[in-house]
């Protein structure tokens, strides 16, 4: 236990020891690591499944890699949600609830667009792809406890930032959104009503699933996505980052499928 | 942004279940069933003011109508049911008359309770609910392995994982086979469904039974249960021996009400191989019942028939 202690007390002073210079340089390239961890509320209505709104606390976790330049700004993202979801009615006559497990990945290209706001902001535009993957299960459905699906997206990007200095440290506020125009879902019919045989040796399933692939625009799936960043500089262009995040989707399908979630966690930005 | 409730009268949620049921069940139309009228009957009976109780009895009748074993409503209070796949049909298993082929010394492995009768292998599995391990069932393929048959006993056997029976039956395939079609309701139209899908059956374990093998049933056998039939009666080396099944070949699926009741109900059929729909049951190879006079000299007319059988195939 003791060894423990040292070990995570002598992480946090090498983080701080290595923190030695600026953090937002204005020229050249930044290439930051970020690493972190927090709480999500996410909820989520699954017609195929239920009528219910099933929502819940979760343990959120996030990393990714972005690289910034003068020209341009890169952003890679994982996001990773795990929770226990229950429905709002009647907690006391029903024991429902649902495992929850969602991964995201986001991987953006966005230029400087100039910048707004008597010049206080800093606009960037582009695009990105992204792909996220579900997984539930129902603890008192049987044979479609589990469901799974897939979406991925080609969405419009955009952030605005905004950075200032105070008391010898920089900081960065900045908003990021992002709206999915062309989307690639897999849900398939019986995924989400899935049997238990699914992994199987049954052609069927993987026939279903190749029928389940849809390629849908804003008509059939709507998401809309925004991370809002708060950085604090440290040193050595290492940085403190707080991250709220703010998505919905709609699945306007035979089995609508909706979901939202707010996030909030605390990243270590590492330069390198 | 989602909102988080839905309307939760009784209206609503028999127009939900009613809904649900309309555009998901399987099958309305190989039962015959006139869902619009049941509605007609129904909705009138409907009042927001009901107690929970009545209005779930109404539910309750409303399922009823579809004769199915696979449709349950569960409320914190009651859960609905139906058991037409068996009742008024002859019982064919007494377990007092089974208990002295098993005699004392019978082994109990996971689910399987084991004899080895005049060197033919009995099991008698109950359900197919119970995990077991890879290991219990090696066990008895094990134990069975030089005998000259075995009789695989799933009398009253009223289900559980489709998946567990056909593990079980895995370890009775000698090699791959196309066994059944599935289909699955894929539109909200009462013959919407899926292009058949094909399922197979493929050897599983170390080591498989390929000897003579009689598989026992009678009324009771449903849904899982009846898959394992249906699975069995496709291998050379099997006959299936007793009474029809009880059926039930649609996989129950679940949904929940906005009250919070469950309900479950098929949404998918099963067809063999001649496209012969198994929700009704499956004939047996050899139809036999159990005699009142052999029941009482606590002799079991159906295992006494596969013994005979495994004796014709042995000699």
């Amino acid at each position: 236990m003791a060894s423990i202690k040292y070990s995570i007390k002598s992480g946090i002073i090498a983080f701080f020891i290595l923190s030695a210079a600026p953090v937002f340089s204005e020229t050249g390239t930044s290439r930051h690591f970020n690493l972190g961890g927090g709480w999500a509320l996410s909820g989520m209505r699954d017609e195929g499944l239920s009528p219910l709104y099933y929502s819940g606390s979760h343990i959120y976790a996030g990393t990714g890699v972005r690289s910034f330049s003068d020209t341009r700004l890169l952003v890679a993202d994982m996001d990773f949600i795990t929770g226990i979801i229950s429905p709002a009615i009647n907690p006391e006559l029903t024991d429902s609830h649902m495992r929850n497990a969602n991964m995201q990945i986001n991987v953006a290209y966005l230029r400087p667009a100039g910048k707004v706001f008597n010049d206080y902001l800093s606009l960037f535009l582009g695009g990105s792809i992204g792909s996220e993957f579900a997984y539930y299960r129902h603890n008192q459905f049987i044979n479609n406890a589990i469901t799974v699906y897939s979406i991925n997206t080609v969405n419009l990007d955009s952030q605005v930032s905004y950075s200032f200095s105070g008391k010898q440290r920089e900081y960065l506020i900045a908003l990021r959104a992002y709206l999915p125009v062309v989307s690639f879902l897999i849900r398939p019919d019986f995924a989400y009503i899935m049997p238990s045989g699914f992994l199987d040796h049954s052609t069927g399933n993987l026939k279903s699933l190749i029928n389940s692939m849809e390629i849908s625009s804003l008509n059939r799936y709507f998401s809309l996505n925004s991370n809002l960043y708060f950085e604090y500089a440290l040193s050595n262009s290492n940085a403190l980052r707080v991250q709220y995040k703010w998505q919905f989707s709609n699945h306007r399908d035979q089995n609508r499928l909706t979901s939202a979630t707010h996030g909030i966690m605390l990243q270590t930005m590492f330069n390198f | 942004m989602i909102e988080n409730d839905r309307e939760n009268s009784h209206v609503s949620n028999f127009e939900l279940l009613w809904n649900e049921m309309d555009q998901k069940y399987s099958f309305f139309q190989y039962k015959n069933v006139d869902w619009d009228s049941v509605y007609h009957v129904t909705r009138p009976l409907i009042d927001d003011s009901l107690a929970d109780q009545e209005f779930f009895d109404i539910l309750a009748g409303m399922l009823y109508s579809l004769r199915d074993g696979h449709v349950n409503l569960y409320s914190d209070f009651d859960r609905s049911r139906s058991f037409e796949w068996y009742s008024g049909h002859p019982e064919n298993f007494s377990g007092m008359v089974q208990a002295r082929y098993l005699g004392h010394d019978f082994r109990v492995t996971g689910p399987f309770m084991t004899q080895v009768i005049d060197s033919i292998g009995y099991v008698y599995c109950s359900s197919f609910s119970d995990e077991f391990s890879e290991r219990d069932i090696d066990m008895v393929i094990e134990q069975f392995h030089d005998l000259r048959g075995v009789i695989f006993d799933i009398r009253n056997n009223s289900g559980g994982l489709s998946s567990t029976s056909k593990r079980i039956a895995s370890r009775f395939s000698d090699h791959p086979r196309l066994v059944s079609f599935t289909l699955y309701k894929t539109g909200p139209g009462h013959g919407d469904f899926s292009e058949p899908q094909p399922n197979y059956l493929l050897p599983r374990g170390i080591r498989q039974f390929t000897g003579p093998v009689a598989v026992l049933s009678n009324r009771r056998v449903y849904s899982a249960a009846n898959d394992f039939v249906l699975n069995m009666q496709t291998l050379p080396h099997v006959v299936i021996i007793g009474d029809q099944t009880g059926g039930g070949g649609g996989t129950p699926y679940d949904y929940e009400l906005n009250n919070g009741w469950r309900c479950r109900f098929p949404r998918t059929q099963t067809l063999t191989l001649d496209g012969y729909n198994i929700e009704g049951g499956i004939l047996p190879d050899i139809k036999v019942n159990m005699s009142r006079s052999h029941e009482r000299q606590l002799i079991d007319t159906i295992i006494e028939t596969a013994i005979t059988w495994i004796d014709s195939q042995s000699r």
